[in-house]
């Protein structure tokens, strides 16, 4: 599909980022195809389909999916949540198990691998041919450390080569409880009227903190005593930084990406990251952003639980991660009043419709393993994103 | 109806103009030290699943000093809440003696030009208090508890 | 979420999105039977221990037939299950 504007013209090289890419419904869709169609997108954690016959819905950018794992084989596969007949959602439930699915229109049967497996009153067909008419499984599916992606296209990167220098922090976040981790504490819902990319650049932006969660320090100084120097370390502590990972992944390091975050809450991961496209780590949170249209977004926030902890544990995870996040938390909603609805409002004007994405340009440095280091407060991470983005919509990347 | 009837009725009553008035001290005034405010969401207990508020008084208090700050930006400016009280009956007593209280609620917001109605069940447990009865525990189940949320950091 | 389950006088009911069951143990025969009963259409079965037995050497590619709504309850010669 081809689009009237070159993505290339979007970003400038000193890093002027050109409004309609929040707002455009041209661009959002060739987003559609561009990136969602061919990226590896997460879709699911395996504890989340853990046993054969177990399945999930979700999105895979803009489509709904079922995610899966086979009765027989116990293979997770991803299949587009579409009867094949007359095109309704055949899974309703969030998740469930079965290992047959029928759909409610007219009963057709499909065995949860994907396979048509019968018809009701199927002497009206007569050449139908049903090996064809299995639901739509998106042709590659792989997991890398308990986190299962998925990709519409046939060929491309393999997952491992996807993720690139994302892995090493993939690997920490399994890590966190002693046993390992699991999402089973349901995920917050929420929905904002803007694009999904504000939603990706706010979670690894730190420069921010002081001005938007002003409130929240707040509070946090009236339960400790003092105001935790979340500010200065952020502008001055070399150990925390922002790293381009490369592929449009990008993380902020709170300290030693092991234990690092000591300033954090309980539960919290030692950084934030973010795995292209629409995939964050954040607070004791992972992130999935799904986009609806150029100006709405639903967001799910699953709080991470530490297996081999004990429910007090958890429970305490999960009322430290309800303060902050959620629709009713004390610092996420400033993030969607400020960072999105507000942006969104602005974006109304469109008289000189660049915005400046070039912070601590001059300062960054590569790294020897190729990747990108910059301070804390600088746009390390909203640059990395953005390379990813160019590159899968077919532009260069000179800048 | 009953004079404990009338006195819950009274409570929920006046909580609601409090949150309406943004009276939140008067509000906080209200609930016990050993409080709860829950919103659930889903099916789970708090134990084992997120919920969308799970508050003791600390957490309460909390909210309270932040929306009084000036600060918190998703709340200013304010929503306006009208608290419509409906359907209020007793239910029995907890094992502690207190008052249990179900009312359906539909508590109409404004706030950045846009309307939202939350529509909620919801249940009240108060204690017998030498001040009078205050609220040691409510639970607001929303209606669309389970679908995409806005904002929701005004108090229900 | 339409999935649950839950154990009453005895019975175990079950349900997911697709289908509701009771389980129950039958007495009224010589020797104890398992009836199943779809709840949503009252039709029901009892299987016998060696039955029950033999279940478990399937897998479920083979319990598709059953499955099979053109070869069970929907086909044209059969109508509709009321």
């Amino acid at each position: 599909m081809s689009l009237t504007v070159d993505p290339g013209t979007l970003i400038t090289e000193d890093w002027r980022l050109h409004g309609s890419v929040y707002t455009d419904p041209e661009i959002f869709a060739a987003e559609r195809e561009r990136i969602f169609g061919k990226c590896w997108l997460y879709v699911a954690h395996e504890s989340e389909v853990r046993e054969p016959g177990d399945y999930k819905t979700t999105f895979a950018g803009t489509q709904p999916v079922i995610v899966a794992r086979g009765s027989d084989d116990g293979e997770v596969r991803v299949l587009i949540n579409r009867c094949r007949h007359r095109g309704a959602t055949v899974c309703q439930d969030e998740k469930g198990s079965a290992n047959f699915f029928r759909c409610a229109y007219h009963g057709w049967t499909y065995r949860n691998n994907g396979d048509l497996r019968g018809i009701t009153y199927d002497d009206a067909y007569t050449t139908l041919d049903r090996s064809k008419l299995g639901l739509v499984r998106l042709p590659r599916v792989d997991s890398y450390a308990g986190f299962i992606f998925a990709s519409f296209a046939e060929e491309g990167p393999s997952l491992d080569e996807y993720l690139g220098h994302a892995k090493r922090y993939l690997d920490i976040i399994a890590r966190q409880g002693p046993e390992g981790i699991r999402l089973s504490a349901g995920a917050h819902n929420l929905t904002y009227e803007g694009n999904w990319k504000l939603q990706v650049e706010n979670t690894i932006d730190n420069y921010h903190f002081g001005f938007v969660h002003r409130s929240f320090m707040e509070v946090l100084a009236e339960r400790i005593g003092q105001a935790p120097p979340i500010m200065k370390k952020i502008l001055h502590d070399p150990t925390w930084r922002t790293i381009d990972l490369g592929n449009g992944h990008a993380v902020h390091e709170f300290g030693d990406p092991e234990t690092g975050n000591n300033q954090g809450q309980l539960g919290d991961l030692p950084f934030n990251l973010i795995v292209f496209p629409n995939l964050c780590f954040v607070g004791a949170q992972l992130r999935h952003v799904l986009p609806k249209r150029a100006n709405k977004t639903v967001v799910r926030l699953y709080p991470i639980m530490h297996e081999g902890e004990s429910d007090e544990q958890n429970a305490a995870i999960l009322r430290t991660h309800e303060g902050f996040y959620g629709p009713a938390g004390m610092g996420g909603p400033d993030d969607i009043e400020i960072a999105f609805d507000r942006v969104t409002d602005g974006m109304e004007a469109t008289e000189d419709d660049w915005l400046v994405l070039s912070r601590g340009l001059e300062r960054e440095r590569r790294a020897e393993d190729g990747t990108i280091v910059g301070h804390a407060a600088d746009e390390v991470p909203q640059r990395a994103f953005y390379r990813g983005w160019l590159a899968a919509m077919g532009a260069e990347v000179n800048r | 109806m009953s004079a404990d009837l009338a006195a819950a009725y009274d409570l929920l009553v006046r909580e609601g103009e409090l949150l309406d008035d943004r009276r939140l001290q008067d509000w906080l005034a209200l609930y016990t030290d050993d409080c709860v405010y829950h919103v659930p969401q889903g099916t789970g207990d708090e134990i084992h699943h997120v919920q969308i508020a799970y508050d003791d008084k600390r957490r309460l208090s909390e909210r309270v000093l932040r929306l009084e700050s000036g600060f918190a930006y998703s709340q200013e400016p304010r929503s306006i809440t009208v608290h419509v009280i409906g359907s209020v009956r007793l239910d029995g007593e907890t094992e502690a003696g207190d008052l249990v209280v179900r009312s359906s609620q539909l508590i109409a917001e404004v706030r950045r030009g846009i309307q939202s109605d939350y529509a909620a069940r919801v249940t009240h447990h108060l204690a017998r208090t030498p001040d009078g009865l205050r609220i040691r525990r409510k639970v607001i189940r929303l209606a669309n508890a389970d679908v995409p949320l806005g904002n929701l950091t005004f108090l229900l | 979420m339409s999935s649950f389950h839950r154990v009453e006088d005895g019975t175990l009911y079950l349900a997911s999105e697709f289908a509701s069951v009771s389980v129950a143990i039958d007495t009224t025969g010589n020797g104890p039977r398992l009836r199943i009963t779809n709840q949503q259409n009252g039709a029901a079965i009892l299987l016998d221990p060696l039955e029950l037995a033999s279940l478990t050497w399937l897998d479920h590619e083979r319990l598709g037939p059953f499955l099979d709504p053109s070869q069970t309850g929907w086909s044209s010669n059969q109508g509709a299950p009321e």
